[in-house]
């Protein structure tokens, strides 16, 4: 029973990380980004690339490669797909298809690429990168990199968090969110702050793929696939744009399928758990902290 | 009375946006429902076209209980409305967009009977002659002066031949001349027979149109009657001139 | 000619069930309703229409079974999901689609699990699948045009517009959301009886993405878009078969360009060129409304309620 412990902070660690970024940007943009899902993947491989061109490189020198990496990746991204599409958009039905559309093409360019630089084989971080060492807390076995990933996600949660709340650029963006013509009215630089949002939550995809494979032991290219739908169900759940509610429920999630998974088997978890969502879907359409990132003080 | 209103209530989640008006339109009379913005006015058109759920009240048109329809049914009863920003469909021409209206009066299952779409058409360009611009059928909505864009909105609701017409602030953003043009195309429909309910900020615009006017403040009716008498009388005034002083009075 | 079509046969019948998924989709969007409940559809088509097929009934029963299951089930999803609006509507079908996958992959007894449906007799050929799609594409076309078409664009552009000018929203969306659903299972049908082995993965994900792409490269709102966008997705392979590995970044690229830049496909390529000649090719934006001077906190409150 504690056992699994450590094994659902890990992973409710990586869940939020991932549908922080994945949050902001569908919250206050209204872009749903579909890319976010390979940025995350992407972090894994080219880590992998670089501590081969590299051998010997350090998880302290990596990790602020893949974050500032990752988050220009992301940062590109808006610039060269979503920013022109909703520059050209007829309307903002039309905006949110061809969105998710360009999402989900350039998540499949980006997975393409990691395959063939991966040889579409599971690879698995160099020792060098990180020696894993196991210690007891309670009688559980906790390995250092569940530490650091709980130590990450609290930490990166707490900086987003006080961004959106108490910086000027975070207030400004809540004004995006709000209205984004009457934003750009009063002069706020709403395509700086958008290409600024995606590159944070590219950032934070970044840290959280990296972690993530060094948590798991191993990745491949498609590792994001699988927690993009898990995002979505956590963005839903909590109310989309609503920070707070989704690191509630990327915790709630992680525990649900950390303790499920372990008791009833793996099938009947996703099973359950698409059944779940679309069953909250219907009885909460608008999420449980239904609150717009806008209107939070 | 046509329509009538009953202790009609709108509230969204602790705003009580109308709160309890009844009212009634007359068959073939000129009605203005003014008010200071923000006084309820659009959120008791889109209740009375059933767009707003009813948190209260009931609406009775034609004799009937309208309160559970939803509005398409109200639409086909002949209920039709405008709306207060330009709402034209940009991919159809300014002829499709009117010919929706006077589809809308006819079931879906007769749609693809033949000659169907010629005679919306040709009901459109009747539409569109009444307001003046039957000039701009084949143009798409977009290209117009927005002056136009609105009359064409009018069309819209007239190629339905409804019984009753709300128009919420079919003046707005126009200039002088292009108010008296769309005043006299109201006083030429209520001599047709339609009766008309008018939605206005602007007093001025009402008084030498309206048979009737009603002033809503706060989401109550503050008073009805004759236009000059009602507008006249001092809480009425007090409501319309200006807000500031208003509230300095509320607050004190 | 025929020769032609026994050539490219494999290729034609791929194209042709990827056609039929886009007009699943593209139904449901031209009523305004972004859905992806015909995947789901697309995997109970195959998975039930396998089954009862394996069971011993025959083909029309079958089919007929299958498809008014489908139907049915369309209906109650609609009653029970229309009123999410956008991305939440596309989202719970897409959780609904995904429930199907991972049901398929638990029910292994019946399924075959993720070893895949395999044995069954086909129902269908390569032309019988033409024509069924020849037959969707004229009922597409009939209702782009003229009265129903002008209510369809109505309804998606404004839908309280749509409802205040007399359109039962709700109803034709419910309607759309119905028709989706039975060609999403009519291409799970033919998929299975194609190909003759269907598995969890052909629910999944990809196929949603290469729906998609065929859509958008098509024309999303053009009757042809399905078709002329399977055509090109279908034969894109071969033409880009010097790019090798890089073949799907190849792929992306086009599709993304294609999204930023031509909004409405390859198709409205042909309808530029001929909208030039008759005059209709300009487009501008509307003048923006006057607004009024002051607004009051109050209305403001109300506006973003409504």
């Amino acid at each position: 029973m504690l056992g699994q412990l450590p094994n659902a902070v890990a992973l409710a660690s990586v869940y939020t990380l991932f549908t922080l970024g994945l949050t902001l940007c569908w919250g206050v943009l209204n872009v749903l980004n579909l890319a976010h899902g390979a940025l995350f993947a992407a972090s894994a491989f080219l880590a992998y690339r670089l501590t081969q061109v590299v051998p010997g490189i350090p998880l302290w020198a990596l990790l602020p490669i893949m974050a500032v990496g990752i988050g220009l990746l992301s940062a590109l991204v808006q610039v060269l797909v979503f920013a022109p599409i909703r520059a050209r958009g007829a309307g903002e039905h039309d905006v949110e298809m061809r969105t998710l559309i360009a999402g989900v093409t350039v998540a499949a360019a980006i997975t393409t690429v990691g395959a063939i630089l991966t040889e579409h084989q599971p690879f698995a971080l160099p020792r060098e990168a990180l020696e894993v060492t196991t210690f007891d807390v309670l009688g559980a076995p906790v390995t250092n990199v569940q530490v650091l990933l709980l130590v990450a996600a609290v930490v990166l949660a707490c900086g987003l968090l006080g961004y959106v709340r108490y910086t000027r650029d975070g207030r400004a963006l809540r004004a995006v969110a709000v209205d984004r013509r009457a934003a750009r009215l009063m002069g706020i630089p709403v395509r700086r702050l958008e290409v600024q949002a995606l590159a944070l939550s590219g950032a934070l995809a970044g840290v959280a793929g990296l972690f993530f494979a060094l948590y798991l032991g191993a990745g491949d290219a498609h590792m994001g696939d699988t927690l993009l739908l898990k995002a979505f169900a956590i963005v839903i759940l909590a109310g989309v744009g609503s920070l707070g509610g989704a690191v509630v429920f990327a915790f709630v999630l992680a525990f649900v399928e950390a303790y499920v998974g372990y008791y009833a088997g793996a099938d009947l978890r996703d099973v359950a758990a698409f059944a779940l969502i679309i069953v909250m879907l219907l009885v909460r359409p608008t999420g449980l902290f239904p609150r717009a990132i806008g209107q939070r003080a | 009375m046509i329509l009538e209103l009953d202790e009609v209530a709108v509230s969204y989640g602790g705003v009580h946006a109308v709160r309890g008006v009844s009212l009634g339109l007359r068959e073939g009379a000129l009605h203005a429902l003014v008010g200071p913005n923000g006084s309820g006015k659009t959120t008791l058109i889109n209740a009375v076209s059933r767009l707003t759920h009813l948190s209260g009240g009931t609406i009775t048109f034609d004799g009937a209980d309208v309160s559970g329809l939803r509005p398409h049914q109200v639409y086909r009863r002949g209920l039709a409305r405008t709306f207060q920003g330009i709402r034209l469909v940009e991919d159809l021409t300014v002829r499709e967009n009117v010919a929706l209206g006077f589809e809308g009066r006819t079931p879906e299952a007769r749609w693809f009977r033949r000659g169907a779409s010629g005679a919306a058409l040709s009901a459109a360009d009747e539409a569109l002659d009444r307001l003046g611009i039957a000039g701009v059928a084949a143009e798409r909505p977009g290209e117009l002066p927005y002056g136009v864009q609105r009359r064409v909105e009018i069309a819209r609701a007239l190629a339905g031949d409804p019984r009753v017409l709300l128009l919420d602030e079919p003046v707005a953003g126009m200039g002088a001349a292009e108010r008296v043009e769309i005043g006299e195309t109201l006083r030429q429909l209520r001599a047709d027979g339609m009766t008309l309910l008018l939605v206005e900020h602007d007093l001025a615009f009402v008084l030498g149109l309206a048979d009737q006017l009603f002033v809503l403040d706060f989401g109550t009716l503050l008073a009805s009657g004759d236009p000059h008498e009602t507008a006249a009388l001092p809480a009425v005034r007090t409501a319309f001139l200006g807000p500031e002083e208003r509230r300095r009075d509320r607050s004190a | 000619m025929i020769d032609l079509f026994a050539a490219n046969e494999g290729v034609i019948a791929g194209a042709l069930v990827f056609a039929l998924l886009a007009y699943s989709l593209q139904v449901a969007l031209r009523a305004g309703v972004f859905s992806f409940a015909g995947f789901a559809a697309y995997g109970i088509g195959a998975y039930g229409s396998g089954f009862l097929l394996l069971e011993g009934w025959n083909e029309v029963g079958a089919i007929l079974v299958v498809l008014v299951g489908v139907a049915l089930l369309g209906w109650l999803f609609a009653v029970l999901l229309t009123r999410l609006k956008s991305l939440y509507l596309a989202m719970a079908t897409l959780a609904l689609v995904l429930l199907v996958q991972s049901a398929a992959l638990a029910a292994e007894p019946v399924t075959g699990g993720a070893l895949g449906m395999y044995g069954v007799p086909p129902v269908v050929d390569t032309l019988t699948t033409l024509v069924v799609t020849a037959a969707v594409l004229v009922g597409v076309l009939l209702t782009q045009r003229g009265r129903p078409g002008r209510r369809l664009l109505a309804l998606r552009t404004d839908e309280a517009l749509a409802e205040a000018m007399g359109i039962d929203v709700r109803r034709r969306q419910r309607v759309a959301f119905v028709w989706s659903t039975v060609l999403g299972g009519i291409a799970g049908i033919c998929q299975l009886s194609l190909v003759g082995v269907f598995t969890p993965e052909d629910v999944g994900f990809p196929v949603i993405v290469t729906t998609l792409t065929v859509l958008v490269l098509g024309g999303t709102w053009h009757w042809a878009g399905p078709i002329v966008g399977a055509v090109l997705t279908a034969f894109l392979p071969f033409w880009l078969a010097a790019v090798g590995d890089w073949r799907p970044v190849v792929e992306a690229l086009v599709t993304v360009l294609v999204v930023i830049f031509l909004p409405g496909g390859l198709v409205s390529l042909v309808q530029r060129g001929g909208g030039a000649l008759r005059g209709r090719g300009r487009r501008s934006k509307p003048p923006e409304p006057v607004e009024p001077a002051a607004v009051t906190p109050a209305e403001m409150r109300t506006e973003a309620v409504r």
